[in-house]
């Protein structure tokens, strides 16, 4: 049943064996090519970082009969052109005594959305640590969108909108006012970081990879003659 | 398929014979004793290593024997590559070919001095599980050496009668929980069926280069963590890049391209799985190496333990404890993040703490109308940790943290929830009193166990409490309707009293405007009287009887006027019998007349009443219905009314007695 050494699989895999390159050179860059990013949520509780989220991810908002899955950890996929982009959402704790926690959370990830509510200026204040601490400590090529949540009230609205576009553009941040509850600008935000995101981090891995390669074939001639013999 | 699994289960048996065979001679064993090195046969000689522990007489036969099964095998259908899996080519290159005694040395890779220090260290510190560490010993050898290979399938074919024989029952022990004797052993044979059954759907190639690698990967660990001063970073380093480089060739070396995705990940999960098992001992918080892990598990334990007094409140957490379904996702989510320290590989770590996670998901779901978010599901997981102070917490989570596959723990859902427990373990280690919204003496206070918040976890647990509290709920939710039972009534009476006000003032209105008069009885018209007409003053002219009889008479007498007096008697006769007669049509005209003068009347009054006396009467009876009805309406609702009193009243008494009661448990408390 289990016999291996069937003729049929060993010419399968020396057929493999031989056109390796022609493969690889055809699936070098294949049609589907999945990349799959950390993307962490931050910014002061009650911003509406959930429902962000659920909105994009389940296209709702105020989704109450499905709330046991929680938004705490969703993933959604977008597709950007031919390549498929994973996002993997981590969200956070925004109160204000959990914030030393965060380094945790967005130790590498490859984006965050740092979400305010345009109706509150306190979030946008603690917004722009949250941008500065990501900007200290986060990895160094990070992809930080500033979202300003709630924008479907803006006759109370509090921080300007020129204010954070300032703000964003200064720091080399992506900035979009969203709304959850009317869609506004929702898969717009994800979109955008999609794009911006360095999609050749997939081919470096495999690059580091190879590297690290090189040392195991430096010790795999002392095992393999071992053992394949 | 009987061969598969004879391959897979080989491993079983012929470990636990060597592990029983080692822990009844192990006293002996320590210091190398002269019976050790005898030959095997018992036949009195002396033993040697390269002989398989036999002498040379024994060790003829012995070969002797083993190519006579070797041929017999051969003949079988089998297929050979299995040799290589796991179990076995550890078994036949550590084990089998090398007497007891010497095996120590021999495998140690180090002076048999050494390892024998090593060994009694290890002895010391893992008194209840020497055959274990034995056995590690033993089968952990650095490289296979390719002249061992005839040997190898000598002691496997030498076996394998008796592994033929238990296979099925091998297999039937295959669940880690069913057989409670030996547990590690259990699961590592598991594991190595689990990789052996899945290896052997890939070619020879692959499976070469797995088993060497991971054989490769073991010694090395084995080594490090015998090694005195490693650090466990170190130890944890050497399985990390094994990951790393592993996965890299997986992705890269050509052999590889016919696995798919897939198979590639649960390659990767079966080959961590099985490192971690069969160096579980080793690994998990290392002893010989510079870890302090027991320290902080005890240190955090005891933070934990002083902590225990904290609430939902306290942390801001919105669980609804009062319903039993969130309270069973709570237990079970205890249930569930204790049980993480009685599985080994850290996949199953991490899966206990991503159940615990989604029963914390699902009690939040059902104690909020919201989506849950991070802002809730982090301090319950807080509170949950702080509940349940699961053993070893730090030794898990250090454990997961070094010899998980790093790539796990970045990303996916387990490394979500993993990220979130370590955030929990910060934060508790780091609780002040700002964390929990109160000052920082009463916080001192709290922990050093001074003060006792008046909530607390017994709290929480008391069924009898809860019951009451339940109940108590419930009377109040009785009184509130009771309440508004008695509000209602008051409103029907008020309008009851209304009514009878309106229905009051519309009688007296009809009455005001049909006033009670009483007529004079009729009295019946004497048909004999001669004066009709003034029995009858009341009716106008045209209604007013006339005696017609009468006229006619006279009309009809006329003629006979003149002469009246001549025939006085029969005039007076006759006129008695004429006068008779239309007395008799007088009366009955005159009733006719009646008739049609009280219709006239009735036409008269049309919208009055018709005819007064019996009108009135009929009125009367009807007022006094409606009296009756209201009387009766009104009796009706007094009776309700103390019914309902009563009813109050007695639900009093009920509340009373409940009062009564959950004070009695109270103090009973």
């Amino acid at each position: 049943m289990a016999n291996r050494a069937a003729p049929g699989s060993a010419t399968n895999q020396q057929q493999q064996q031989q056109q390796p390159a022609a493969t690889r050179s055809n699936n070098g860059a294949p049609q589907n090519k999945v990349c799959q990013f950390k993307l962490v949520l931050l910014g002061e509780s009650a911003v509406g970082k959930s429902s962000l989220v659920l909105r994009f991810v389940k296209g709702q908002f105020h989704e109450y009969q499905e709330s046991t899955i929680g938004a705490a950890f969703l993933t959604q996929t977008v597709m950007l052109d031919d390549i498929t982009v994973k996002f993997e959402i981590w969200d956070t704790a925004g109160q204000e005594r959990y914030h030393s926690l965060a380094p945790m959370y967005y130790r590498g990830a490859q984006a965050a959305i740092v979400v305010y509510d345009i109706t509150n200026q306190e979030t946008f204040a603690r917004a722009k640590t949250w941008v500065k601490e990501l900007q200290r400590q986060a990895s160094p090529n990070i992809v930080i969108a500033l979202a300003g949540n709630k924008s479907d009230l803006a006759a109370k609205r509090m921080v300007d909108h020129d204010e954070a576009y300032a703000y964003a553009d200064e720091n080399g941040l992506l900035f979009m006012e969203t709304s959850a509850k009317t869609a506004m600008n929702v898969t717009d935000i994800f979109l955008a970081i999609a794009k911006k995101l360095p999609k050749g981090e997939q081919t470096s891995a495999q690059g580091t990879a190879q590297g690290r390669r090189i040392t195991d074939a430096d010790q795999a001639p002392r095992s393999t003659p071992n053992c394949c013999k | 398929m009987n061969s598969q699994y004879g391959h897979g289960g080989r491993g079983g048996p012929y470990n636990n014979q060597a592990a029983s065979s080692i822990s009844h001679s192990r006293g002996s064993k320590l210091k190398i004793s002269a019976q050790d090195l005898m030959c095997k046969n018992n036949c009195g000689h002396y033993g040697n290593e390269v002989q398989e522990g036999y002498c040379s007489v024994c060790y003829k036969l012995y070969k002797q024997q083993q190519q006579l099964r070797q041929q017999q095998y051969a003949e079988s259908p089998r297929d050979n590559d299995s040799f290589n899996i796991f179990g076995r080519s550890a078994i036949s290159s550590g084990f089998a070919t090398i007497p007891k005694a010497a095996k120590l040395s021999f495998d140690s890779l180090s002076s048999p001095l050494s390892g024998f220090a090593k060994f009694e260290e290890k002895k010391r510190h893992q008194a209840g599980h020497k055959s274990k560490s034995f056995r590690s010993v033993f089968r952990k050898s650095p490289t296979p050496s390719p002249s061992k290979s005839p040997d190898l399938k000598a002691t496997s074919s030498k076996e394998r009668p008796s592994s033929a024989s238990s296979t099925p029952n091998h297999l039937g022990s295959s669940s880690p929980k069913m057989s409670p004797q030996r547990p590690q052993d259990t699961e590592k044979e598991q594991i190595r069926n689990e990789i052996n059954t899945f290896l052997l759907q890939f070619p020879k190639q692959i499976v070469h280069d797995v088993v060497v690698k991971v054989k490769q990967c073991e010694a090395e660990l084995t080594r490090a963590c015998r090694t005195s001063n490693m650090a466990v970073e170190e130890i944890s380093d050497i399985a990390q890049d094994f990951y790393r480089n592993f996965k890299g060739k997986v992705d890269m070396v050509p052999c590889y391209q016919s696995m798919t995705a897939d198979d590639k990940e649960l390659l990767m999960d079966l080959i961590e799985k099985y490192l971690t098992i069969s160096l579980y001992k080793e690994l998990f918080s290392p002893i010989n190496t510079t870890t302090d892990d027991e320290d902080k598990d005890l240190l955090l334990q005891n933070r934990i333990r002083s902590l225990n007094w904290i609430t939902c409140k306290h942390l801001d957490v919105i669980l609804n404890e009062r319903d039993q379904q969130v309270r069973d996702y709570v237990f079970q989510s205890i249930n569930a993040i204790i049980g993480m320290d009685s599985v080994k590989p850290p996949q199953e770590k991490l899966l206990c703490i991503t159940q615990c996670s989604h029963r914390i998901l699902e009690a939040l779901g059902m104690s909020k109308q919201a989506p849950t978010s991070a802002d809730d599901f982090l301090p319950t997981l807080i509170y949950i940790v702080i509940k349940a102070n699961p053993t070893r917490l730090q030794s898990n989570i250090n454990f997961i943290t070094r010899f998980c596959n790093a790539s796990r723990l970045m990303s996916g859902e387990s490394g979500y929830f993993f990220t979130n427990l370590c955030c929990v373990v910060s934060f508790i280690q780091n609780m002040k009193g700002e964390s929990l919204s109160m000052t920082e003496e009463e916080f001192e206070d709290y922990v050093s166990g001074r003060t006792i918040p008046s909530e607390s976890w017994d709290n929480y647990f008391s069924e009898s409490l809860h019951s009451m509290e339940e109940m108590s709920n419930d009377l109040i939710e009785m009184k509130s309707r009771h309440d508004d039972f008695i509000r209602n009534v008051d409103v029907l009476r008020k309008n009851m009293q209304q009514k009878q006000e309106w229905v009051s003032k519309q009688v007296n209105v009809i009455l005001k405007r049909t006033p009670l008069t009483f007529k004079l009885r009729k009295v019946p018209t004497n048909i004999d009287d001669e004066d009709v007409c003034s029995s009858q003053p009341s009716l106008p002219a045209p209604l007013q009887p006339v005696v017609i009889s009468k006229l006619v008479k006279d009309v009809n007498l006329e003629p006979n006027k003149e002469p009246p007096p001549v025939t006085p008697t029969s005039t007076t006769t006759e006129l008695r019998s004429s006068s008779d007669r239309p007395n008799s049509e007088d009366n009955c005209s005159n009733s006719n007349q009646d008739i049609t003068a009280t219709e006239i009347q009735s036409a008269s009054q049309k919208s009055e009443i018709e005819i007064p006396v019996a009108l009135e009467q009929e009125e009367s009876r009807d007022i006094r219905g409606a009296d009756q009805v209201l009387s009766s309406q009104m009796s009706l609702t007094d009776e309700f009314l103390s019914a309902e009193e009563k009813s109050g009243s007695e639900e009093e008494t009920f509340y009373n007695e409940k009062k009564v009661e959950s004070e009695a448990e109270k103090s009973s408390e």
